[in-house]
């Protein structure tokens, strides 16, 4: 929290909403080698995650979500790094660049992550008791170990009289691997949950179970919930914000409500009309699919896929803000009003500034 | 057990099925538990005593959760396995007993396309490869240019246009959505009447579901073929599907018309199930409280007695424990498998949304 003031300085809201915001990313920009290419995966990303909010990061895969998500908690793949650049500051720290001891020191109580694939995550020769342990602080009590265990899972939605903790991963179902995945999430008693497709590989039936299960503790505990999916529906039930992703760029930024029922972006508008029950209505329809990010031009990066693009489009796109907070990467977001609007912040700082504004609210 | 029943209403439908499945079952043998002496082995049915109708032009959509049979029954219609009981007829012939020349014709008028299209497709051979090995081996002789000519007619009509940007590639140099669209082409080079798809959209992302969907809703127009679509998306099925079977442990547990099923789902598990659909719509996500299942589909090993769902049914009575339920006709064409059907206001406590 040490460095609210630095923020106020930054931008003009009020101290209140500083403390409100729990993750700031600014101008992220994430590059990797891959063979003799360099990936963008990630560009001048700015993103913020308030205290006890559920935001959603939404896009299809290879729109550089994850790499946004293993930035924030340090999970980049270092040898393949090209670059990374940018701001990450969860809770009053800068988490970019720091050595491995201190950021294991930064992220405990602060933020936890989920995978979708919890297999891969969980140690296959350690019971599922044992894991949690390890993830407890230190200097407790045996008993007290016990005690906690028991709680996080029952938290997690798997009640005491199934003996999870005594089991190993492989003796779990998909959603009880999940669910004990969230409990070794939840045992640093974080401030923020990423959870990066956790339900894509489950069933319908348990995937609303298990959702169910992040709404309450997001309720309940007030832990706030950065949610990176590819499912619409997903984000419809979730979030209270959403961020959508299009090749390594955040193209809208809005409330949930406002982009399933207003979508400004064409990207986004057309990947609600992809929807199978929308088909009917839906005129515009996405053709193709997303760009090489190693082989990017200049200009917007949808262009190759609008039916809106000219010229302009040519020219990179800035994140145009609206009045109302809502932010969109276009050219159609000009309409004489709103060009005055943006005009009032200093010209060649479009792309930041009103960014981070947009998600104050 | 019929799923379908053979009574007057099916007048609207006048032809005879393509493929059927009558009364099949799939016995698996698992490893259990170690016993003195050894591992013991279980006996599973992943497909119990099903019988389904496919007919021609029509889209019929197999749905339930991981592990309740549905590609062991899309295995079986395909002759990839031996039933264990029942028989799947092909124009009205059990398939086993088929002359060498009808055989022939079953494979060419039967085709599949997987889920995975990278598995499917043999990654040393390049797209011109995997298409043209089934032109010549479908298609007799032909002379070069024809032969040509055939293959890239087969991948324009899958709209992998221009074709010769495709012909050398090989599948790991193709997108997901344009791995399908290769695996798709493959089953249509023989002009089948029917496919069938194992879950062809759950490894594609959103905007290429969509045209993916829109390309087997052509073909279906184009040149009449049926389909047999496995898919756990609701939404899907809801959007391309004439009819519906809805299976749980092995069991088809309800099947109608898609309308039928979704609109008045009558057995508890379908309802359940449309439940936990998450609609892309935040405005009746905020509106509805779910009541949901509790509970996975337990395993093929220890399937409960009676009803097979009632450890998890929300209206389940003593008797559904105890009792074996027999099939309900709920009208001509829809049928649940369900105790409690037919008691008024009974299922209707599990809300389903509004379609």
């Amino acid at each position: 929290m040490s460095s609210t003031s630095a923020d106020t300085s930054t931008f003009s809201s009020t101290a209140a909403e500083d403390d409100a915001k729990l993750l700031e990313v600014r101008g992220l920009t994430v590059h990797l080698n891959v063979r003799d290419r360099v990936v963008k995966a990630a560009d001048n990303v700015n993103l913020e995650v308030g205290a006890g909010e559920c935001v959603g990061l939404v896009g299809e895969s290879g729109s550089g979500k994850t790499m946004v998500a293993r930035t924030i908690v340090g999970l980049l793949p270092t040898v393949r790094l090209k670059c990374c650049d940018g701001e990450v500051v969860l809770d009053g720290t800068e988490m970019l660049g720091l050595p491995s001891k201190e950021l294991r020191r930064a992220r405990r109580g602060r933020v936890s992550m989920i995978f979708q694939e919890p297999t891969s995550y969980l140690n296959p020769t350690m019971r599922i008791g044992t894991q949690i342990a390890e993830a407890l602080p230190s200097g407790l009590g045996r008993m007290e170990v016990e005690d906690r265990i028991k709680a996080l899972l029952a938290q997690a939605g798997l009640p005491p009289g199934l003996g999870i903790e005594r089991r190993y991963p492989h003796q779990l179902s998909g959603g009880m691997k999940q669910r004990a995945m969230i409990a070794l999430a939840l045992a640093s008693n974080p401030k923020l949950l990423i959870a990066d497709e956790p339900t894509t590989a489950l069933d319908v039936t348990v995937q609303a179970q298990v959702l169910r299960t992040l709404k309450h503790l997001h309720q309940e505990r007030g832990m706030a919930i950065l949610l990176i999916t590819h499912d619409l529906g997903v984000i419809a039930e979730m979030c209270d914000r959403v961020y959508v992703m299009y090749a390594g760029e955040i193209v809208e930024a809005a409330d949930t409500m406002s982009l399933f029922e207003d979508p400004r972006h064409p990207y986004t508008r057309m990947l609600l009309n992809s929807l199978p029950h929308k088909r009917h209505e839906g005129e515009e329809v996405l053709k193709g699919s997303i760009p090489d990010l190693s082989m990017l031009g200049s200009g917007c990066r949808f262009m190759p896929r609008c039916p809106h693009a000219s010229e302009v489009c040519r020219d990179e796109q800035p994140l145009r803000v609206r009045t109302d907070g809502r932010a969109a990467r276009c050219v159609l977001e000009d309409s004489p009003a709103d060009r005055a609007a943006s005009n009032k912040g200093p010209q060649h700082r479009g792309d930041d500034a009103p960014a981070s504004r947009a998600v104050v609210r | 057990m019929t799923v379908v029943e053979k009574d007057p209403s099916r007048a609207s439908a006048p032809s005879a099925p393509v493929l059927a499945a009558r009364g099949v079952s799939c016995v698996y043998t698992q490893a259990g538990d170690v016993g003195v002496f050894g591992r013991k082995t279980v006996k599973v049915r992943a497909v119990d005593d099903v019988t389904v109708e496919i007919f021609p032009n029509e889209t019929l959509a197999i749905v339930g959760e991981s592990g309740c049979g549905k590609t062991t029954l899309a295995r079986l219609l395909l002759g990839l396995m031996k039933p264990a009981g029942g028989a799947i007829e092909f124009r009205g012939k059990d398939i086993r007993k088929l002359s060498r020349q009808d055989q022939e014709k079953f494979h060419k008028a039967v085709q599949v396309v997987f889920q995975d299209p990278l598995s499917s497709l043999n990654p040393r051979m390049q797209v011109h490869r995997i298409i043209g090995d089934i032109v010549r081996l479908w298609g007799g002789k032909l002379a070069p240019s024809a032969f040509n000519h055939r293959v890239q007619q087969i991948l324009r009509e899958v709209e992998l246009t221009p074709p010769r940007l495709f012909l050398e590639r090989f599948p790991h140099e193709l997108s997901g959505g344009q791995r399908q669209r290769v695996a798709i082409a493959k089953a249509i080079t023989v002009e089948p009447d029917l496919i069938v798809a194992d879950e062809p959209l759950s490894a594609l992302d959103v905007s290429v579901q969509g045209q993916i969907l829109d390309l087997l809703r052509r073909l279906k127009e184009e040149f009449g073929v049926g389909y047999v679509l496995i898919s756990h998306d609701l939404e899907v099925v809801r959007s391309v599907a004439d009819r519906v079977v809805v299976m749980y442990l092995g069991k088809v547990v309800e099947s109608g018309t898609v309308d039928e099923v979704f609109e008045s789902p009558r057995h508890p598990y379908t309802r359940s199930l449309l439940g936990s659909v998450l609609r892309a719509d935040p405005r009746a996500a905020k509106q509805r409280e779910r009541t949901l299942i509790s509970g996975e589909v337990p395993s093929l090993a220890s399937v409960p007695s009676g009803c097979r769902f009632h450890p998890r049914c929300p209206v389940a009575v003593d008797r559904c424990s105890v009792e074996v339920p027999v099939d309900f006709k709920v009208s001509g064409t829809h049928v649940a498998l369900c105790h409690r059907v037919g008691e008024a206001g009974v299922v209707e406590q599990i809300e389903v949304p509004v379609y």
